[in-house]
């Protein structure tokens, strides 16, 4: 089985929802469940870093986890912190890309580990899973829009020549 | 058949002579002969508008061959470019997911070939296809991390040198690294970097000027170059 980073706490059998699969039915969720490997992550632990290449996704469990992006210069430009149930690391599988971002352990947490090839397995095999992913993204993008239209209609007049 | 051959284009997915790297040009011949059943392909002049703001979510139009331009509209009427979208990508996307309306309108920016799939013909498609799904969802996935660059540089970045650095830092990841530092094609006209950015055409103007006086860029015809990006960072209020 793939690792991540952590110490070891046991194959996943908590039920903790994975928020990207919210709507699947409970055999598909236990069967994405059961391809994880649990794993604790003291405090600063990192997960992943910026410009690792992808090894899988990682999906808190408990706890939180710092999500940061950093200039070449390792100045923290942009940060957020991932609670219980989200999921990391899911843009850069499916584009093939490496980690945009660095995820440290924020005190401890539980963190449960699929890897890439598992994940790409589960998609190929559970077309709904794959729609759950589109539906998700799809309700993010949507919300980024309302954000830029308000943006638009609040600020555009101020913004422009500032 | 016959315009679409003197565009130099096929009317078949399969064989066609300019398939791109784009999302849907990149599918397994049996998910690719699925969604050929299922298409309309239309040639538009420039300027033709796919889909307005607001409209209910018709269907998907994918881009043959072309560019066209997704665009919102504030309620004082100023125009905001939400990106421009080329070969292989699909456009209203997220309305046909969703059931919503089109968050954007579309329109070409040059004579383009489109592929239109109507919205329940395409929602089958995906649940049949993981394989498509997933290139839905990898490009749902590349919008919404531009969609989120916009609000940040609309709503936090305020001077005009952060948001023209930010925007050129952002093409700059496509760009290709060279001796004269790394190299991009920038086929937008002022006016339209404006428009993604929240700037006037004039601005625009002022700012590459500036830059280019600093030496952070150099423009050869469409090509631009960044010889320091550190140097174009320290602008770029991140």
């Amino acid at each position: 089985m793939g690792e991540g980073k952590g110490t070891f706490v046991g194959d996943n059998t908590d039920l903790t929802i994975c928020e990207i699969f919210e709507g699947l039915s409970p055999e598909t969720l236990k069967d994405f469940q059961a391809l994880g490997r649990k794993e604790k992550y003291a405090d600063g632990k990192m997960l992943f870093g910026t410009g690792e290449p992808c090894s899988g996704v990682y999906w808190v469990s408990s706890g939180r986890v710092d999500v940061s992006v950093s200039d070449d210069f390792g100045r923290r430009l942009q940060g957020r912190v991932a609670r219980r149930g989200e999921l990391l690391g899911l843009k850069a599988m499916l584009c093939d890309e490496a980690y945009a971002a660095t995820a440290q352990s924020d005190g401890p947490s539980e963190v449960t580990f699929v890897t890439r090839s598992k994940v790409s397995a589960f998609l190929s095999a559970h077309p709904d899973a794959t729609f759950s992913i589109v539906e998700q993204l799809s309700h993010r993008l949507g919300i980024a829009f309302d954000q830029l239209r308000l943006l638009s209609d609040l600020n555009l007049s101020l913004l422009t020549d500032a | 058949m016959g315009l679409l051959n003197s565009l130099g284009l096929t009317g078949n997915c399969e064989n066609c002579s300019r398939k791109s790297d784009g999302f849907f040009c990149n599918l397994s011949r049996e998910t690719l002969r699925a969604l050929e059943s299922m298409r309309f392909t239309n040639i538009y002049p420039q300027g033709a508008v796919l889909f307005a703001e607001q409209d209910a979510p018709q269907g998907v139009f994918v881009i043959c061959k072309g560019r066209a331009k997704l665009s919102m509209t504030s309620s004082e009427g100023k125009s905001v470019i939400l990106r421009i979208v080329g070969p292989g990508e699909a456009l209203g996307l997220h309305a046909v997911v969703s059931g919503q309306p089109y968050q954007a309108s579309a329109e070409t920016v040059e004579p383009c070939q489109v592929a239109f799939i109507r919205r329940d013909d395409f929602l089958r498609f995906l649940r049949q296809h993981p394989e498509a799904s997933l290139n839905a969802a990898q490009q749902l996935s590349e919008n919404y991390q531009v969609a989120c660059e916009q609000v940040r540089s609309l709503g936090l970045v305020h001077s005009a040198t952060g948001k023209l650095a930010g925007f050129l830092l952002t093409c700059a990841t496509k760009g290709q690294p060279t001796r004269q530092g790394t190299r991009m094609l920038l086929t937008l006209t002022h006016e339209e970097i404006g428009q993604m950015i929240g700037l006037s055409r004039e601005t625009v103007t002022r700012t590459m000027g500036d830059f280019r006086h600093r030496q952070l860029v150099s423009v050869r015809g469409s090509a631009v170059f960044i010889p320091d990006k550190g140097a174009l960072e320290h602008y770029a209020e991140l």
